[in-house]
């Protein structure tokens, strides 16, 4: 009897099934419980019962009648059950059947599929073996691929309805012991569609897996847990390590570059250690920092440059309040989770990844030829009364022809002319059994970049372990290591503190425009002090002179626990430690003013090396519950509830050092190696306070039938920032989403996915140093300014505020995401609005005894749109064509500024104090209002009455701009400001000054187009930006000798060009006619003015469309890879920057060089020229 | 398993069971609070040194207050004519938006001062509340030496804005914005306060921090209260109504009769009266030395000078402002165009007696290039020099390609004397005194042969009250141009306007050789000495015209190009009067959101 219903249960064919089952149950057992029964749909897995020792055939049937399920038994099974006394209360069935059948001989199955349950006796592990024979195991082996026959490794195999599974080894292959024939086989695979496979028949299965076309089925992370993207309720974009690698770059920020929609990714500079500005959603914040926050692997960091993009399995970055808030205090700016590669199990494999290029500097400026030179620079020392200093170095005007046709010094060429290269390798271990598994990685960069003495080297190791201990128990641990050493003129100044603000990296790359077309020695006896620092010293000794060097060192290191405490309960606990150690070393060597004029007397023109050496120390311990509460709600419900706690404790501190009097022959490298040649002057160990950070938070997540889903989050952090009774701050965040493409009544064939996504929550923002709640003293930065003492304690000149408390980003989003057409084209488009709210503002209060406060004043806006969307055009097994296309809208917009009602100018200094005021601030405005006067032509002769033998005499009601450029300079041919505020007397002042530029993009994205035939692929990204203006502040510089003598000029103002002055015989004309003939051909201005103004005509159009990178590579056959020992290679060549269409006249538009102002965007000054970069490289597999 | 289990389970509760509040306490590590500074000498001192730090902050005294500050007087001008940020300061049409004064990078002299005054405001509570300050020991001279240099400071803020906000308690929220207050309200405190502290101050060499005059001592503060008094008491530039009229002003005395000359002139004349009895200070034998002294940084207490401001040797630019101008390196100067931007006015050197000794030291009609000197009648540097300050002096070559080290002399003992011959002349119409202290300060300068002309029967000429004031306005001028001094005296004197006028009148006379300078020779002659490098003059004089002997002169029509058109047009460009102060500039009116507004028009 037991046996026949044995070899009948399993040797049925699925086709007839249940069927069978329902002769089954009349013929062969005893005691059936289960009739046939209308199975409603509103049957659920839901039990509620109460059994006080109660025979099991009466508990059975109380859970056929609330689930509708079939029970099925043998009769001596149930003889052999003691009676059940238990107490259920809305528990799934799985877990009632678990609380009966405990401690009793017999064990259970349900099938969903057939609603039926079978009891049957639990095998003795005595008797195990016959019973596997009776059971009739059936060994299945089999490999799975991809479409095009490449092996998949670490694919899961799993047996439907069973926990049992393996894993795909290197070459695809798998084993698994299946109960019979009938059993169905799962495969999963990350980025790849799943499939079910009957075993049937074959013990040789050959499987192969679809690419998922989708992205809405991949998994997002969202903090503190992932979720499937079709599940999501918020805005999440992400990228994955497929687009991260397949143009390598140094940073993984540029790889995000253009591909997110929402996301702004400026590369300011060239620099090869550039810092990459990063802004999701515009910015809310004035004063403070709009990066978003990086979280790697859960762990809070300031940056994540310093990962190689290898290692990097996925970024995602987090948008709307509803993902943000999780993380509460920070999440204002948007955050970027970046999840590192783990471990699959399977055999070992390596994988090794290089490549080697060359760059070369993108363009140059043209400047004035020799003999140009010369003549301009006579008229203007003529203008200016001087001319006796211009012919003490070069002779008179009628010997000056003899350089007529003579070529300058080309000065951009010996200075960033050179020919960088670049060399990185990548090498990675992986492997791991079903209990152990790691992931191992060492990469080495290495960029010698374009500038003189400019380079760049980073080290990598990581390591990452998962151990399954058993018992739901799983502990992982993860390590890196990163050594950055960054060299060279063309380093920013940044410590690397807690407090420090970002700079430019340098501003000597226009010494090598308004460097003299050849450099005369003696000039240094004749020329200005001020003059030769200020760009007129030889470049490359300039460069020698301004040598710096920084190492960066970090180690992370992060534990996990994991412990499935019950079925539904799972409990998380991490620790994590982070070390960040930044030390900058800078050389002035003898020709820099820091060495002249601040230094000691007795160390005067001697070299001077400066340390800053910041350290960091960051521990984090996190612990969450993961509740899968589903099993009490109704079957088509489902509900998880995370509960966390999380601590954050950051220790800072910066030691500075200087040495003076160094001897005057030591370079840098002599310098930095004999630093105790020199006498220390300075030397201070500051210790900043500690920044605390506890935080409870809590995310719910409901949804009903797939279809609606809901998310909501609360989370409370308390801040060391704040005083007590502003500590706390609470972050909640609601978010609804409608997967419409659900709903039977919109259901369509093309419509794969339709989801509407609504959401709204705040965010905070504690962005600010710590220590600004409490007046303390402390040391002064040293300096050597006063006879009587070297040092003093100041209380500072930022006033303490008690009443600080958290800034907060209220955002509101509704989002589609969509697939259509078989999920060819998918995409997603999100509005948002973000108001932040009590700013947490670096407020100026000049004159009350302190510069500045942090205050909790104004209120900020960003509107947007976002779209982005996917079509995969072709699809076939040798050919592909992919294309990617997104695009952001942002609208900023600062509604109030507290008491400041008419808003604030700032000033970038790019010129010391000489511009003055460059941008303002107003409520109803963007941060980013360029302020200047409007260009308005030039002096005409007609515009004045005459010359009257010693000036020229404006006509009444033309605009006098003699405050602005001097009297001298209004002449005919003098710029022309227009009359703004309209004043009678036509005087330009200040109050003429108006917004002239908008630094905001009307919109930024990009588009990538991917293809494929047999092995090549092809990859290229284009970014744009459309809308903005620059501030073009060298064309200012390259264009006017301002008050400086000896300078050359940009050729926009070559002769021909610029109003000239000077009559061929050498004189200052000042004949109205004879100036108007002489500059009827003529187009601009008169380059001569005593200072540096910025008027409109320096705003430019900073619009451009780049082709970021284009990548061409052929994947080997893997007949050829096998015979090289290898599984995969891929060869491929990449081209960066390659072109870039702007009408904007500078270097770059994506120039940003005043960025220590944060209300200053969109300067360009003497930035590090970019680069055009080839690379060649490979991916090999072992 | 269960080890795991129950490790980490403990370890979680270790670090979750401590307290939430008491783990976000962050206290500041490198910093102290007011409690442990103040009950330390060392610490409290460090504190005081912070106040001083603020003469030197970049865009304080050190980089705008000293160099463009006081001019432009009947004495003194500020070199360049090109109008721009820097020169409106000078020419009284400074507008609130000059960009010198944009406090937005380095603080303005303004804000500085401020920061400054807040940083004794600190001090001053601190050592009260903690420090025990008594007259005989060092918290008591910490404590007078913040509470002397806050009226130093409001000094200065005062002479260059006239009315400001009082502000002598530390910020505390509800004061971080403030109004100005009537100047009568200051003036008031800080004279007060000197009378309090001054005797917690020990004389000049009475104590180890007062063997130098780099530090509060007693003569100075004594000294610097006489000054302030004069200050009170005279005229000034006033807004019509401090409340409501901010277009309209008038010049006058202060209403206030605690302010009135009788009251304040008798405070200053025991004040001046102590400085003199305590012999602690002297005036130098030789005029020059002075000042050579001085370039060659000699601090020494008990000589001429009460205080200079400490500038460390690498620090500061009163050098490159006011000192002789060098075109070019050579061995007295390791840097090129330092000095010659604030100058003596073209008609100072003809209001000397010719044989003053005090002229030729004063003014200077040459620069230094390619190591000699040179006469340069064009461009921007044209005229006379301060011959004061010299590079060619200092100890060093001074390799700086800005700031010198000089000390700016605060207050010397020349001042004192001639305060107190104007005080007891006005309040006691005691001329025999007044008379006495001339005689001292004219002995000085004038060759002992002709003291019985210059000093005995120029001082017996002056019989009246008013001829006395004239001849101490004159002297003055002699002693302490180029001091900074001359502005405010003529404010308080309310001749600002009148003189600028007269001597704008002067200058085209001079530049005509007309009127009172029709005996200056139409050219000036000049050569090189034997030693190479200095040069001699003939024509500066009245009657010496002709060509002089002797061969190797050239010639050169001084008068007519140095004072050039320009020059005349922009010495002053509105009535001083109407502008005797700066405006308070946009950046600070910005940064105090509204409380503060401009007066007299601005």
């Amino acid at each position: 009897m037991y046996k026949k219903f044995n070899s009948l249960l399993y040797r049925s064919l699925p086709g007839i099934f249940s069927n069978f089952w329902l002769r089954m149950k009349l013929t062969l057992l005893l005691s059936i419980i289960a009739l046939l029964q209308a199975r409603a749909s509103s049957f659920a897995q839901i039990i509620t019962l109460e059994a006080q020792r109660q025979p099991a055939e009466i508990v059975f049937d109380q859970m056929r009648q609330q689930t509708g399920y079939d029970f099925l038994c043998s009769a001596d099974v149930l003889k052999s059950m003691k009676p059940i006394t238990m107490s259920a209360k809305r528990m799934q069935l799985r877990e009632a059947l678990t609380r009966c059948t405990e401690n009793q001989p017999v064990t259970f199955s349900i099938n969903d599929k057939n609603k039926t349950v079978v009891i049957k006796k639990r095998p003795e592990a005595a008797v195990s073996e016959p019973l596997n024979k009776q059971f009739n195991i059936v060994p299945v082996t089999g490999k799975v691929t991809d479409e095009k026959g490449a092996p998949l490794q670490g694919v899961s195999v799993k047996i439907k309805n069973t926990t049992e599974g393996v894993v795909t080894a290197q070459d695809g292959s798998f084993r698994i012991n299946v109960e019979n024939s009938n059993a169905v086989l799962i495969f999963t695979y990350v980025g790849f569609d799943s499939r079910e496979v009957s075993v049937g028949n074959n013990k040789e299965l050959t499987v192969q897996l679809k690419e998922a076309m989708m992205l809405l089925d991949e998994v997002v992370a969202i903090g503190y847990g992932t979720i499937k993207r079709r599940d999501a309720t918020g805005a999440v974009s992400s990228v994955n390590n497929k687009d991260l690698i397949a143009a390598p770059v140094s940073s993984p920020l540029e790889a995000m570059a253009g591909r997110l929609a929402g996301v702004k990714i400026t590369v300011p500079e060239g620099n090869p250690d550039a810092e990459v500005i990063i802004r999701v959603r515009g910015g809310g914040s004035i004063t403070s920092d709009n990066s978003p926050l990086f979280i790697v692997d859960g762990f809070p960091v300031n940056s994540i440059s310093d990962i190689p993009a290898n290692d990097i399995e996925s970024i995602d970055v987090l948008k709307d309040a509803s993902s943000t808030a999780i993380y509460g205090s920070r999440g204002a700016n948007g955050i970027v989770l970046v999840t590192t590669k783990s471990g699959k199990q399977g055999k070992l494999t390596a994988s090794y990844n290089t490549y080697a290029g060359f760059r070369n500097v993108l363009g140059k400026m043209e400047v004035l030829k020799p003999y140009d030179y010369l003549k301009w620079q006579y008229e203007l020392h003529s203008l200016r009364n001087i001319s006796s200093q211009f012919t003490d170095v070069f002779g008179e005007f009628l010997t000056l022809d003899q350089y007529n046709g003579a070529a300058g010094a080309d000065w951009q060429e010996q200075v960033f002319g050179r020919t960088g290269n670049v060399f990185n390798h990548n090498l990675a271990l992986s492997g791991g059994s079903e209990k152990m598994k790691f992931n191992f990685s060492y990469s080495h960069l290495k960029d010698k970049a374009i500038l003189q003495s400019s380079g760049f080297k980073r080290d990598n190791l990581s390591l990452k372990l998962n151990y399954d201990a058993g018992k739901d128990i799983n502990i992982d641990f993860s390590g890196r290591i990163s050594r950055t050493r960054a060299e060279g003129d063309g380093l920013s100044g940044e410590s690397g503190g807690p407090d420090d603000l970002p700079s430019n990296s340098f501003g000597r790359i226009k010494h090598s425009v308004i460097q003299m077309p050849f450099f005369i020695k003696s000039i240094n006896e004749n020329i200005d002090q001020d003059e030769l620092e200020n760009g007129l010293t030889d470049p490359i000794t300039a460069i020698n002179d301004n040598y710096k060097e920084r190492l960066r060192n970090n180690y992370n290191l992060n534990g996990s626990f994991s412990w499935g405490i019950t079925k539904w309960l799972k409990l998380r606990t991490e620790f994590g430690l982070d070390e960040y150690r930044n030390q900058l070393e800078s050389y002035y060597g003898v020709t820099t003013s820091e060495s002249k004029s601040n230094a000691l007397p007795a160390n005067i023109g001697k070299p001077i090396v400066e340390n800053t050496d910041v350290f960091t120390r960051t521990f984090r311990n996190t612990n969450t519950l993961n509740f899968r509460l589903g099993h009490l709600l109704p079957d088509d419900q489902s509900l998880t509830v995370l509960l966390g706690q999380e601590m954050i404790n950051a220790v800072s501190d910066k030691e500075t050092n200087r040495t003076e009097g160094l001897p005057d022959f030591f370079n840098a490298q002599m310098a930095f190696r004999f630093l105790g040649e020199g006498s220390p002057v300075q030397h201070n160990q500051f210790y900043y306070p500690d920044n605390k950070l506890m935080s409870f938070f809590s995310r719910v997540s409901y949804d009903y039938h797939g279809k609606y889903l809901f998310t909501g989050t609360l989370r409370a952090d308390g801040s060391s920032k704040f005083t007590s009774g502003n500590k706390w701050g609470y972050f909640p965040s609601a978010a609804l989403a409608w997967r419409i493409s659900d709903e039977s009544f919109i259901k369509r064939d093309w419509l794969n996915e339709l989801k509407m996504r609504l959401s709204y929550g705040i965010s905070g923002n504690n962005n600010i140093p710590a220590g600004q709640t409490l007046k303390t003293f402390g040391v002064a930065e040293q300096k050597p300014w006063l006879s009587i003492t070297n040092t003093w304690w100041t209380a500072g000149t930022t006033l303490n505020n008690p009443d600080l408390k958290w800034e907060s980003t209220h955002s509101l989003n509704l989002g589609i995401d969509f697939a259509v057409f078989n999920r060819r084209l998918s995409g997603t488009a999100d509005v948002y609005k973000n108001n932040a709210k009590d700013l947490l503002m670096e407020f100026t209060i000049m004159g009350s005894g302190y510069n500045t406060q942090y205050q909790n004043i104004g209120e900020t806006q960003n509107k947007g749109l976002e779209l982005s969307l996917n079509y995969a055009a072709v699809k076939k097994q040798d050919y592909g064509l992919d294309l990617g296309f997104n695009i952001g809208f942002n609208r900023n917009k600062v509604m109030n500024l507290g008491p400041l009602t008419s808003g604030y100018t700032k000033s970038t200094n790019w010129q010391n104090t000489e511009v003055g005021a460059d941008y303002i601030i107003m409520p109803g405005q963007a941060v980013g209002k360029m302020y200047g006067f409007v260009t308005d032509g030039r002096y005409e002769v007609t515009d004045f009455d005459g010359f009257d033998g010693s000036k020229w005499i404006l006509k009444a009601g033309v605009a006098d701009a003699t405050e602005v450029t001097g009297a001298d300079a209004v002449r005919p041919g003098g710029i022309k400001f227009r009359n703004v505020d309209g004043d009678a007397a036509g005087k330009i002042s200040e109050s003429d000054k108006t917004v002239i530029g908008n630094a905001n993009p009307l919109h930024t994205g990009g588009f990538n187009i991917a293809g494929r035939i047999k092995g090549f692929d092809l990859m290229t990204n284009f970014t744009w930006s459309f809308g903005n203006d620059i501030y073009n502040a060298d064309k200012i510089e390259f264009t006017s000798p301002t008050k400086y003598q000896f300078r050359n000029m940009s050729n926009i103002m070559a002769e021909g060009k610029r109003w000239t002055n000077l009559s061929p015989a050498g004189q200052i004309v000042n004949d109205p006619a004879q100036l108007a003939e002489m500059n009827k051909s003529t187009t601009l201005w008169s380059p001569y003015m005593k200072k540096s103004v910025f008027h409109s005509w320096a705003v430019e159009d900073g619009s451009f469309l780049r082709l970021a990178t284009v990548s061409l590579g052929y994947t080997l056959p893997k007949i050829l890879a096998k015979k090289i020992y290898t599984s995969n290679v891929r060869l491929y060549v990449t081209g960066y920057n390659l072109f870039c269409v702007t009408n904007y006249t500078g270097f770059d538009p994506e120039a940003d060089t005043r960025r220590n102002n944060r209300v200053t965007p969109g300067v360009d000054y003497s930035a590090y020229p970019k680069s055009r970069q080839f690379v060649m490289g490979a991916n090999i597999s072992l | 398993m269960k080890t795991i289990i129950y490790a980490f389970c403990s370890l979680v509760l270790l670090i979750a069971g401590s307290s939430c509040e008491k783990y976000l306490d962050a206290p500041s590590q490198s910093s102290f609070s007011d409690e442990i500074v103040f009950k330390n000498e060392k610490l409290t001192e460090n504190m005081i040194f912070n106040i001083y730090s603020y003469f030197a902050q970049t865009n304080s005294h050190r980089g705008r207050y000293q160099p463009l500050f006081g001019m432009n007087t009947d004495i003194e001008i500020f070199n360049p004519t090109e109008i721009d940020d820097r020169s409106v300061l000078s020419t009284y049409s400074a507008s609130a938006t000059n960009a010198q004064m944009s406090g937005t990078k380095d603080p303005n002299p303004w804000s500085s001062f401020y920061n400054a005054i807040e940083a004794a405001n600190i001090c001053i509570r601190g050592i009260k509340e903690y420090g025990n300050p008594q007259p005989d020991n060092n918290m008591g001279y910490f404590y007078a030496e913040a509470v002397a240099l806050r009226a130093v400071y409001y000094y200065d803020l005062l002479r260059a804005w006239g009315d400001i906000p009082a502000r002598f308690e530390p910020v505390q929220p509800s004061t971080i914005y403030m109004k100005k207050s009537d100047r009568d309200v200051i003036y008031k405190k800080l004279i007060a306060d000197l009378g309090e502290i001054e005797n917690y101050l020990p004389w000049p060499n009475g104590s180890t921090r007062t063997s130098t005059v780099e530090r509060m001592n007693r003569a100075f503060v004594k000294a610097f209260r006489a000054r302030l008094c004069l200050m009170a008491a005279g005229y000034a530039q006033r807004p019509a109504n401090l409340e409501t009229d901010h277009t309209g002003s008038v010049i006058r005395l202060s209403n206030d009769p605690e302010l009135q000359k009788n009251v304040l002139y008798k405070i200053a004349k025991e004040e001046l009266e102590d400085v003199i009895n305590s012999n602690s200070c002297k005036l130098e034998p030789n005029f020059v030395d002075i000042f050579i002294k001085n370039c060659q940084d000699v601090v020494k207490a008990g000589e001429e000078p009460l205080f200079e401001l400490p500038f460390a040797a690498g620090r500061g630019r009163m050098l490159q402002t006011f000192g002789v101008y060098h075109y070019d390196a050579s061995k007295y100067i390791a840097s090129t165009k330092k000095g010659g931007t604030n100058v003596p006015s073209p008609t100072f050197f003809y209001d000397f007696d010719p044989q003053d000794i005090r002229r030729d030291i004063t003014c200077v009609p040459y620069k230094w290039q390619k190591a000699k000197q040179v006469v340069n009648t064009d461009g921007d540097k044209a005229g006379w020099n301060w011959g004061k300050y010299r590079f060619e002096w200092m100890a060093k070559v001074r390799l700086v390609s800005g700031d010198d080290g000089l000390k700016q002399i605060y207050m010397r003992y020349g001042d004192v004397l001639l305060m107190y011959a104007e005080v007891v002349n006005e309040l006691d119409n005691d001329q025999t005194t007044a008379k006495k202290q001339l005689e001292l300060i004219r002995r000085r300068a004038f060759p002992q042969s002709l003291w019985p002309e210059k000093v005995t029967a120029y001082l017996n000429n002056l019989t009246s009250k008013e001829e006395i004031f004239n001849a101490i306005v004159d002297e003055r001028a002699f002693e302490l141009g180029g001091e900074m001094l001359r502005k405010q005296d003529l404010i308080r004197w309310n001749l600002l306007g009148a003189r600028l006028s007269l001597t704008k009148n002067r200058m085209q006379q001079l530049k005509s050789k007309s009127d009172r300078y029709s005996a200056v020779p139409d050219l000036v002659y000049y050569r090189l000495k034997s030693d190479g490098e200095s040069l001699e003059f003939y024509g500066f004089n009245p009657g010496e015209s002709g060509i002089p002997a002797g061969g190797n002169w050239s010639s050169i029509d001084w008068q007519n190009q140095v004072i050039t058109d320009k020059r005349i047009s922009t010495y002053f460009q509105n009535d001083p009067d109407k502008k005797q102060f700066w405006p308070i500039f946009q950046s600070d009116i910005d940064s105090q959101v509204g409380y503060l507004i401009n007066d007299y028009g601005y």
